[in-house]
């Protein structure tokens, strides 16, 4: 009874206990009960690494399966027969061949084998590239990044000069003066310059003016020669253009008719044929030849073929002139001349040819067609040196209307006709001054030195009596020494027809007041060794240069050279003053 | 209607509305008396009610069955406690349900299932089975998981398990009661059905004799007679009694030599007919006296090493035709095991039965296989090892063959590569059993097609595909690709990526073309740069930029193959930043890298152009052309940034813009401004009509017409077009001028200044100075005479362009001149100290100088020139002395001051 009771106890006990126990702990709800599926029966689909094998032959101590590398079966697979595993040594695109270690395979035997991703690299067809016409006419012209852009408007220099006035006032004066008890007699002049350049109406007009005032003073000015070269007035240009597209046409007094010929009272004319070609044409009188008056006397007209595209990387630019000019009623030159030039990045090749016809009774006894002029120029930068050379041949410019102004002798050789009076007007002998110059130089220069080396020969190349020069001059200058000071020094020899001449120079200048001042002064030794008698004169020399630039429209220069010793002894000064106007 | 009717109308009314709504939702609570029980819980729900109950009844027993099925069909058999007992009772007699889900619905008669009669169900318990359990033989459960009473067989296997393992039949009650499983009945028990049947004697046998008392029926030894019965030959005759005694009865001994029961050795076919006594010399059972070894009596003849028992072969007494297993198990000592297939072979397939016994065993002939085999292969394989089967082939079959890979190598196809990998059957394709194995065709070709066509004609001629390939594998070819060498990612590609056939190959049908193939790069490679490269000039190729390393450029240098250099800020940009992409027709994109052009402009606007009003002309900026071209106001694009910025900032650390002006140090660009270029303004030079140049020309119109060269900086100074040094320019020249000519106007000789030409100058002195030759009264007379031939017309023979005198003559003009008589007897250097061939002096005698000739520098002057003191004094203005030497300091030559 007592142990009944007592297992009663216990048992509410341990069910008190079980209850608060579950009631203390929050109820988890139990998940619901997954439906058992099934299980899954073995796959029967061959797995995507593995592929089905059948012994195929037996030889040896290998056994040949299909399929081979075509179904991936390849070295390393392992193929499973019979639950044992053998490794794929070797493989063909039909079969695979598997060492049997001893083991017996049979034919017909199945098996699996794991499939072995190819060694080498899958062959990469290249797509079939596209012809190239294909993009022939498929790209289309890029826009620039920069024309997206739009940058603020960054000025650099002052106002501009207003190209529709320009007006230029030079005036400039120069005496030559003898000093110590040489023989001669002093000789000054002055010249007032104006040049004009105008645009005064809305119409595309324009005025050019380029004229002189001049005088010259000396006692015996009377006999020197060359009066005549000496006018009180010379205008070198006085031009009414007009401008309309790439058509120009001018009448007045032209500075250069062509790019070849020099002033002509006339007309020209000119059209642009787009790209680069320009054609034009002129004709008018010739002034005086040495006074350049007007005159009557001859007439010059031609046509010039232009070409010029400074946008291109050479930016060629050439010229064709063709001319003919009469005096005295007859045709007297004719002439075809030309210049070029090309200009590779810094560099320059240039040359010009004049090619002229003459009369078959011409004085100077010159061949129908003869080349009278050409020439070739040449100039290369590269980096800090720079090199320059030029050939030119040239025969003075022959007409009867420069004849008519010029002796003879300036033409060509002159002799005395045998037995005529020694001092009657002599011809030509046929001997034609062609002068030919070769000239090459080099420089090199960096931030302070510069250094110029050159040389240059002249000669005759149809007479060996005529003068000729051999000789070569050198340069060195220290530049931008305490930003203001420089330091030249020079020297030069030649050997020439009438002397032997050494010299050489060197002085100092300076630049101040922010470059508006300056001043260069330098001291010339000079050795002089005539033909006539070999011996050696000395001949020192002091000289300079002043120029002043007070402003943009003021310049002022003033040089002199004062020369004393064996040879001569004088003092030469000239000096400028300009006045450009802002207007 | 009184007010108080009306309210409780109303609220009869209200009551009735809200039980109806109620009942709605109860009605299956109401209409259902209870939950079902465990087993009917799938029938719970008002929706189920017809699955058990019928109309007019409280429950249908025809629904009951149509579930429980197994039960209609024994109560329709009359079967079980439902079919004896209850047939026709309603079930819910016996079963309840809506009780509860914990409660069982069935009613036991008399209370619970122990307390009823099973006779009631036709099978009364008795024995032990009224003491059982009714679990011990109702525990199944049926489909719902409730136990069930169904399914019983009445078998005792169904309840027992049998211990005979079926051998006494599935009847237990031929043996065994209900009573207990020991109380037997062994009268009708069939010992033959025992593992001892009883024969002989053993049927009279009482069991206990054996099963002992208490009787054990498991566990008992009767394999041997000696399990029951004592041995009283004391083992030496062996443990098999049967041999000699016979299950009837101990004697009389059945021995017999056809019963071959003699004691270790049989008496059966030979020895039979030997007589006991030809071996038991001394008594029948006692052991012959010369042993009981077979060498005993015979004499050994095998050459292999069989031993002394001759009994484990010829146990039988018999020397031939033993069993075959005697002759497996003896061929294992032999020279000549029996293996593989052998072992199955019949003997009398190599030992004959036709050949004499000497020539059918011991001098069979087994040493080569053709002794026994026919060559299947007619003697293909008779190089190979004398034509024996070995080298190929195993005991184990012919097949398969021991021939393997290796031992190819012995034929005149080694198996080298793929072939290798290759079965046989791929070129022995004669059927199995493959005797023949020749393969006549050997050549590539014969087995594998030519995808070539015709391209590899000469190579196939000459080797084969062989000439080309490697048996390793068709991709790894030998081809000498020395014209077009394989270099860089083209000696890895796979020859396929460049040759794979084309259309033209596909319409020719063979594979791709070798021949003819493009060698440039765009003939494989198609271009993902859209054939800009090609399409502009300079025109470049893959190749200019791209290696055969791979098409990426690792290291690109911009200056090599582009031309351009990325210095400063450039190098650190992102190449998009220029080269953007493009789309081109077609819809194709792809980065435009070759731009038009590589100036500046094209990628940075010009912040310094500002074109406010068209200007007129430029003729006043630019002579030179003089032709009109419209101006831009500022730096326009012809002038290049870099002239004045760098690649590395486009602020110079010279340029100050804080004033809106810059100072710009210009001799950074080699082209320092001096003179007059200080005032220019930037776009006097840096304009749109005019290319930059340094050549003065570009700036300047050259009034000398390019007659002077182009260097006018040789001339001229920045200072200004008229700031010449004049005779530094002519010491350049032919003509310095010096002496006199320093004096002169440039007008005396350059008459045509004006035009500037100033090479139209003549040099020579003639030209200049015709009238001084041709002066009258000079002497002598240049020009000549009747008897004087003229002078030489090159002054500077004689004359220095110091003076016109004093002149010197060089010898070769003496006669020329017509000196008088003292020139021809005077020093020839007279003239040059003092001139006498020439000059005023040319008539004077040599006395009138020189008082005496022995002393000839002692000369006098005032012989002959103002010998008046006075006059001399006068003349020069101060007293001078007046001796020859005084004179001559003053007047060298003679010549006037």
């Amino acid at each position: 009874m007592r142990r009944l009771l007592l297992a009663r106890v216990v048992g509410l006990v341990v069910l008190c206990t079980s209850i608060s126990a579950e009631g203390a702990q929050p109820k988890k709800r139990r998940p619901p009960a997954k439906p058992t599926a099934p299980a899954q029966a073995p796959a029967q689909t061959t797995a995507p690494n593995a592929v089905a094998v059948t012994v195929v032959e037996t030889a040896g101590t290998r056994a040949y399966v299909q399929p081979g590398a075509t179904a991936g079966v390849r070295r390393n697979s392992t193929i499973t027969i019979r639950g044992k595993d053998y490794t794929v040594v070797d493989a063909s695109d039909s079969y695979a061949v598997v060492e049997t270690n001893g083991e017996t395979l049979h034919e017909q035997e199945k098996g699996r084998a794991t499939v072995v991703a190819e060694e080498e690299q899958k062959a990469v067809e290249l797509p079939v590239p596209h012809p190239l016409s294909t993009w022939q006419q498929a790209w289309t012209p890029e826009e620039a990044p920069a024309e997206a852009q739009q940058p603020r408007f960054v000025p650099l220099g002052g106002e501009e000069r207003n190209r529709r006035f320009d007006v230029r006032f030079t005036l400039a004066a120069g005496g030559i003066i003898p000093l110590g008890g040489q023989v001669g007699s002093a000789l000054s002049m002055g010249e007032l310059n104006a040049r004009l350049h105008a645009e005064p109406f809305a119409a595309p007009v324009t005025l050019d003016l380029d004229a002189s005032l001049q005088g010259w003073a000396a006692a015996d000015l009377s006999n020197r020669v060359g009066g005549p070269s000496r006018p009180l007035l010379y205008v070198r240009e006085l031009l009414a253009g007009y401008t309309v597209g790439s058509f120009y046409a001018g009448i007045g007094r032209m500075r250069y008719a062509a790019s070849t010929l020099g002033t002509l009272d006339g007309a020209r004319v000119q059209q642009g044929l787009g790209e680069g070609f320009s054609i034009g044409a002129f004709g008018g009188l010739l002034p005086n030849a040495l006074s350049g008056a007007p005159s009557l006397d001859a007439q010059r007209f031609g046509v010039e073929a232009r070409y010029g595209r400074p946008d291109l990387a050479l930016r060629p630019e050439a010229a064709l002139v063709v001319h003919g000019s009469t005096f005295g009623g007859t045709l007297d030159e004719r002439r075809v001349s030309g210049v070029f030039g090309l200009y590779p990045g810094p560099s320059r090749f240039g040359g010009y040819f004049e090619v002229s016809s003459f009369d078959a009774d011409n004085p100077w006894k010159q061949p129908a067609i003869a080349l009278t002029a050409a020439g070739i120029d040449n100039s290369v930068r590269l980096g800090s040196f720079e090199l320059g050379a030029r050939v030119d041949v040239r025969q003075p410019e022959m007409s009867r209307w420069l004849a008519s102004y010029l002796p003879q002798s300036w033409f060509c050789t002159t002799v005395p006709a045998p037995g005529s009076n020694p001092t009657a007007p002599e011809a030509c002998n046929g001997k034609i001054d062609t002068r030919a110059l070769g000239e090459i130089d080099g420089s090199f220069a960096i931030e302070h030195l510069s250094l110029t080396l050159g040389g240059l020969g002249i000669t005759d190349v149809t007479q060996t009596s005529e003068p000729n020069m051999v000789g070569g001059f050198a340069t060195a200058r220290l530049l931008r020494l305490a930003r203001v000071l420089r330091f030249e020094a020079s020297g030069n020899y030649s050997h020439s027809t009438f002397m032997n001449l050494f010299g050489g120079s060197a002085g100092p200048g300076l630049s101040l007041i922010a470059d508006t001042l300056d001043v260069y002064a330098y001291y010339r030794l000079s050795v002089l060794q005539y033909r006539s008698d070999g011996a050696s004169l000395l001949q020192d020399g002091i000289g300079g240069t002043i120029v002043v630039l007070p402003s943009s429209d003021l310049l002022f220069t003033l040089q002199g050279e004062g020369i004393t010793g064996d040879d001569a002894k004088a003092l030469t000064i000239f000096g400028t003053a300009t006045w450009r106007p802002h207007l | 209607m009184s007010p108080a009717r009306l309210a409780r109308a109303l609220c009869a009314v209200v009551a009735t509305v809200l039980l109806l709504l109620l009942a709605r939702s109860a009605s299956a609570q109401l209409l259902s008396p209870g939950p079902l029980s465990k087993a009917h819980a799938s029938l719970e729900g008002d929706a189920h009610c017809s699955d058990c109950h019928s109309s007019g009844k409280r429950v249908d027993a025809g629904l009951c069955l149509r579930c429980h099925a197994d039960l209609g069909a024994r109560i329709a058999a009359g079967q079980g406690l439902h079919g004896l007992q209850y047939r026709g009772q309603a079930c819910e007699g016996c079963h309840v349900e809506h009780l509860g889900v914990g409660t069982s619905q069935i009613r036991w008669p008399g209370g619970g299932p122990q307390s009823l009669d099973h006779a009631q169900t036709g099978w009364p318990l008795n024995g032990a089975h009224k003491t059982a359990a009714c679990t011990k033989c109702h525990n199944r459960v049926d489909k719902s998981g409730g136990q069930t009473f169904l399914g019983l067989s009445r078998n005792c296997t169904s309840c027992h398990k049998d211990q005979h393992d079926g051998r006494f039949g599935a009847t237990c009650t031929g043996c065994h009661d209900e009573a207990a499983w020991t109380d037997l009945r062994l009268q009708d028990f069939n010992h033959d059905l025992a593992h001892f049947p009883l024969r002989g004697a053993h049927t009279t046998v009482q069991c206990a004799k054996c099963h002992s008392d208490p009787p054990k029926y498991v566990g008992l030894k009767f394999a041997l007679c000696g399990d029951c019965h004592k041995d009283p030959h004391s083992g030496r005759l062996g443990a098999a009694c049967a041999d000699c005694h016979e299950d009837t009865k101990w004697k009389p001994v059945t021995f017999s030599h056809a019963s071959a029961r003699h004691p270790g050795v049989s008496l059966a076919n030979g020895h039979a007919r030997v007589a006991c006594g030809a071996c038991h010399d001394r008594g029948n059972l006692a052991a012959p006296s010369k042993g009981t070894e077979c060498v005993s009596c015979h004499r050994p003849v095998h050459a292999a090493p069989f031993g002394r028992g001759c009994g484990s072969c010829h146990g039988t007494i018999q020397w031939l035709g033993l069993p075959r297993s005697v002759g497996l198990s003896a061929h294992a000592r032999t020279v000549y095991p029996l293996t593989g297939k052998h072992d199955a072979v019949a003997c009398t397939s190599c030992h004959q039965p036709g050949l004499p016994a000497e020539q059918r065993f011991r001098k069979l002939a087994f040493a080569r296989c053709a002794d026994c085999h026919a060559d299947q292969h007619r003697g293909e394989f008779a190089s190979l090892d004398r034509g024996e089967c070995r080298p190929c082939h195993a005991t184990s079959g012919f097949r398969p063959t021991l021939f393997s890979a290796d031992m190819h190598a012995s034929t005149a196809f080694p198996l080298l590569g793929k072939h290798i990998a290759s079965a046989c059957s791929a070129c022995h394709t004669t059927p199995r059993p493959r005797t023949d194995l020749h393969v006549a065709k050997q050549a590539c070709a014969d087995c594998h097609a030519n995808p070539h066509g015709d391209q590899f004609a000469k190579e196939m001629a000459q080797g084969g595909c062989a000439h080309c390939h490697d048996p390793r594998g068709w991709d790894l070819p030998k081809v000498d690709h020395s014209t077009w060498p394989l270099i860089g990612a083209h000696a890895t590609a796979q020859c396929e990526s460049c040759h794979h056939p084309t259309p033209e190959d596909k319409k020719a049908g063979h594979g791709a073309s070798y021949r003819g193939v493009p060698r440039n790069c765009s003939g494989c490679h198609d271009d993902a740069h859209l054939g800009q490269f090609r399409l502009t000039q300079p025109a470049y190729e893959c190749d200019h930029c791209h290696s055969t390393k791979g098409f990426k450029i690792q290291d690109f240098d911009h200056k090599a193959i582009a031309g351009w250099a990325l210095t400063g800020a450039h190098a650190k940009t992102d190449c998009a930043k220029c080269h953007s992409m493009a789309s081109v027709a077609g819809g194709q994109a792809t980065v435009r890298w070759r731009g038009p052009s590589t100036e500046c402009r094209f990628c940075h606007a010009n912040p310094h152009e500002q074109r406010t009003t068209p200007a007129l002309s430029v003729a006043a900026a630019s002579p030179a052309t003089a032709s009109p071209q419209p101006a831009g106001h500022g730096f326009s694009d012809a002038v290049s940034c870099s002239a004045c910025h760098s690649t590395t900032a486009w602020r110079s650390s010279d340029a100050e813009t804080s004033s809106g002006t810059v100072k710009f140090d210009h001799a950074k660009t080699g082209f320092p401004l001096t003179g007059q270029h200080q005032h220019a303004s930037c776009v006097a030079c840096h304009s749109s009509s005019r290319p930059l140049k340094r050549d003065c020309a570009s700036c300047h119109e050259d009034s000398h017409r390019g007659r002077l060269g182009q260097s006018c900086d040789k001339c001229h100074s920045a200072a200004g077009w008229r700031v010449t040094q004049p005779l530094e320019i002519h010491r350049r020249t032919r003509f310095p001028l010096t002496g006199m000519h320093v004096l002169a106007d440039c007008t005396q000789c350059h008459l045509r200044a004006s035009e500037q030409k100033f090479t139209d100058a003549p040099v020579d002195c003639y030209g200049c100075h015709e009238q001084d030759y041709r002066r009258p009264g000079i002497f002598p007379v240049h020009v000549g005479s009747s008897t004087a031939a003229p002078l030489p017309r090159d002054c500077s023979m004689c004359h220095r362009a110091v003076a016109w005198v004093p002149a010197n003559v060089p010898s070769s003009l003496l006669g020329t001149i017509g000196s008088p008589l003292q020139t021809q007897v005077a020093p020839r250097n007279h003239d040059v100290r003092f001139p006498i061939a020439f000059g005023s002096h040319r008539t004077a005698a040599c006395s009138d100088c020189h008082a005496t000739l022995a002393v000839p520098r002692a000369v006098r002057c005032i012989g002959c020139h103002a010998h008046d003191p006075v006059l001399v004094t006068q003349q020069h203005r101060t007293p001078v002395p007046t001796d020859g030497a005084s004179c001559l300091s003053c007047h060298p030559g003679g010549a006037r001051r």
